[in-house]
C-alpha cells in the first residue's frame, strides 16, 4: 500500500506542483516589492500589501509539509506525517483569519475618525506623477501575478487531491476581486472620496478574513476525523460518498468510517473481520482506477461486546 | 474551463486592462475631499496661519513661495498670527489652508494629523536637527501637489 508517501502516479504532479511553488515564491515576493514601494500612506494599499505578504504563506507550508510528507513512519510516529500540512495549515488559516480581523477593526477605526489619506505626487526622472497611478500599475500587477499562477495550480491541486495547494490557487484566482477593490480606493482618494480609501481596506481585509475562515474550516475537517471533504467546499467529498456506497455493499453488516489523511482516505469497516489472505485497498475503490491510490488503507475493526472488550467473531 | 468560462474571463481581463486608462481620462486627478483647492481659487483667498517670531532666515524663501502659490490661484494670502499647536489645530479643522513658520522635528507625532511639506531648511539644535516645513490639512491631495510643486520650484529645484 502506499503508505503515506506520495503515491508513484503522482510523483511527476507533486514534483511540478513544488516547482509551481517555488516560482509562486519567487513572483510574489518580486509584487510586495512592487506593492512596498507604491504603498504611500494608503490604507488601502497597506491592506493590500500585506494580503500579498500573507500570500507567501499557502505555499509556504505546501513545499514545508511536501518534505515532512516524505519521511517514513517511525516508532513515534507510526503513521507517518500525512497529516503534518493539515495542521500547517491550520495554524496558517487561524493566523490568517486573526490578521483580517485585526486589519477590518483598523479600517472601520480610520472610517469612523474620518482619516483623510494623503496621496501626493513623486517626481520620476524629474516629471510629476501623481502617486495614485503608481499605485493603480502595482495594483494592476498584483492582480496578474497571481491570477495567472493560481490558474496554473488548480490542475495540479485537483490531480493531488491537494487542499493547501488548492486553497492557495482559489485563493489567488479570486485576488482580482481585491484589486479591484485596491484600485476602486486609490482612485476614490483621487477623486477626492475620503471614504474610498478605508472603505476598500475594509473590503480586503474581509476578503482575508474570508480566506482564513475558508482555510481553517476546510483544515479543521480532517484535524477533527470528519468525513473526507470535497476540495472546494465543505461537502462530503464525491469519491468518498461513492467509496462508502460500494463499502456498503461489499459488508452490509459492518459500520464505514471514513476519515481523510493528508490526501488519502482511510476506511475503517466496523463491525467485521477481515476477509483473510492478503487486501489490496484498490480492489475496494468504485471509481476511475488511476485515482485509487486515494483510498490509502482499509482496516477491520471487530465487533465489541458490552463490556468493553474485543471479541473476535472469527 | 469552458469555452463561455474562457471568454467571460478574457472580457474581465480586458476590462481591467481597460480601466486605468478610462478612469484617466476623467478629467485630472488627484482632487480635494474638502475641495480647499476649489474654494482658494473661487475666493481668492488663502488662509495662512502665521507662527509668531518668523525668524528672518525663513522669511525669504517663504515669502518666495507664498508669492508663487498666490500667482498661480490667483488668491491673496490672509493672515492669522498665533502660536505653533492651535494654528495646526485650525488647519486640522478645516478653518485654515497652510501653517508656516513652524519647525518640526523629523519625528514629530504631527506628521499622523497633518502632511507636512518638505523641508525649507534645517536647524541644528542640540537635541537634533528641525526643519522649517509648510503645513497643510491631511488628504487634500490636489492643494498638497500645488504647494509642494511652487515650494520645489521656489527652491529652485
Amino acid at each position: 500500500m502506499s503508505d503515506n508517501v506520495v503515491p508513484a502516479p503522482l510523483k511527476e504532479t507533486m514534483r511540478r506542483a513544488e516547482r509551481l511553488e517555488w516560482w509562486s515564491i519567487g513572483w510574489t515576493i518580486s509584487v510586495i516589492i512592487v506593492m512596498g514601494g507604491a504603498m504611500g500612506s494608503s490604507q488601502t494599499m497597506k491592506t493590500a500589501w500585506i494580503e500579498d505578504c500573507l500570500s507567501l504563506i499557502p505555499p509556504a507550508v505546501f513545499l514545508v509539509s511536501a518534505r515532512i510528507e516524505r519521511r517514513p513512519a517511525s516508532s513515534r510516529f507510526p503513521n507517518g506525517f500525512a497529516r503534518a500540512p493539515g495542521l500547517a495549515f491550520a495554524i496558517a488559516a487561524a493566523a490568517l483569519a486573526a490578521l483580517g480581523g485585526t486589519l477590518l477593526i483598523d479600517s472601520a477605526m480610520s472610517l469612523l475618525s474620518r482619516e483623510h489619506a494623503t496621496v501626493t505626487a513623486v517626481h520620476i526622472f524629474g516629471r510629476e506623477i501623481w502617486l495614485g497611478w503608481v499605485m493603480v500599475a502595482a495594483q494592476v500587477y498584483s492582480i496578474v501575478v497571481p491570477l495567472l499562477l493560481g490558474r496554473m495550480k488548480l490542475p495540479l491541486a485537483k490531480e493531488l487531491n491537494d487542499k493547501t495547494l488548492f486553497t492557495d490557487a482559489m485563493t489567488q484566482k479570486a485576488n482580482w476581486m481585491t484589486g479591484i477593490a485596491g484600485i476602486g480606493g486609490v482612485i476614490g482618494i483621487g477623486m477626492g472620496y475620503w471614504w474610498a480609501d478605508a472603505l476598500a481596506a475594509g473590503l480586503i481585509s474581509l476578503d482575508i478574513l474570508n480566506d482564513g475562515i475558508r482555510a481553517l474550516r476546510s483544515a479543521s475537517a480532517e484535524l477533527v476525523d470528519g468525513a473526507p471533504r470535497a476540495l472546494d467546499g465543505t461537502d462530503v467529498a464525491e469519491d468518498a460518498t461513492a467509496l462508502h456506497a460500494h463499502l456498503d455493499a461489499c459488508f452490509p453488516r459492518a459500520e464505514i468510517h471514513l476519515r481523510e489523511t493528508g490526501r488519502f482516505i482511510e476506511a475503517q469497516i466496523v463491525g467485521v473481520t477481515s476477509p483473510g489472505g492478503t487486501l489490496n485497498p484498490a480492489d475496494y475503490w468504485p471509481g476511475d482506477p488511476n485515482r485509487s491510490w486515494r483510498l490509502g488503507r482499509l482496516s477491520f475493526v471487530p465487533a465489541a461486546d458490552t463490556t468493553g472488550s474485543v471479541k473476535n467473531t472469527e | 474551463m469552458d469555452e463561455g468560462g474562457v471568454q467571460a474571463h478574457t472580457t474581465r481581463m480586458r476590462l481591467l486592462f481597460l480601466m486605468p486608462l478610462f478612469i484617466s481620462g476623467c478629467g485630472s486627478l488627484p482632487k480635494d475631499p474638502e475641495s480647499t483647492l476649489d474654494r482658494v481659487r473661487k475666493e481668492g483667498s488663502i488662509r495662512v496661519g502665521l507662527v509668531r517670531g518668523l525668524e528672518a532666515s525663513d522669511k525669504v524663501v517663504l515669502q518666495r513661495v507664498l508669492s508663487r502659490i498666490s500667482t498661480v490661484t490667483e488668491a491673496k494670502p490672509s493672515f492669522q498670527v498665533g502660536q505653533l499647536e492651535p494654528l495646526l489645530a485650525a488647519l486640522e479643522a478645516g478653518d485654515l489652508d497652510l501653517v508656516i513658520g513652524g519647525r518640526f522635528a523629523s519625528n514629530t507625532p504631527w506628521k499622523k494629523r497633518v502632511n507636512l511639506g518638505a523641508p525649507l531648511h534645517d536647524t541644528r539644535t542640540s537635541h537634533g536637527s528641525v526643519s522649517g516645513r509648510i503645513v497643510q490639512r491631511n488628504g487634500e491631495n490636489a492643494w498638497i501637489m500645488l504647494i509642494d510643486r511652487e515650494t520645489r520650484a521656489a527652491q529652485g529645484l
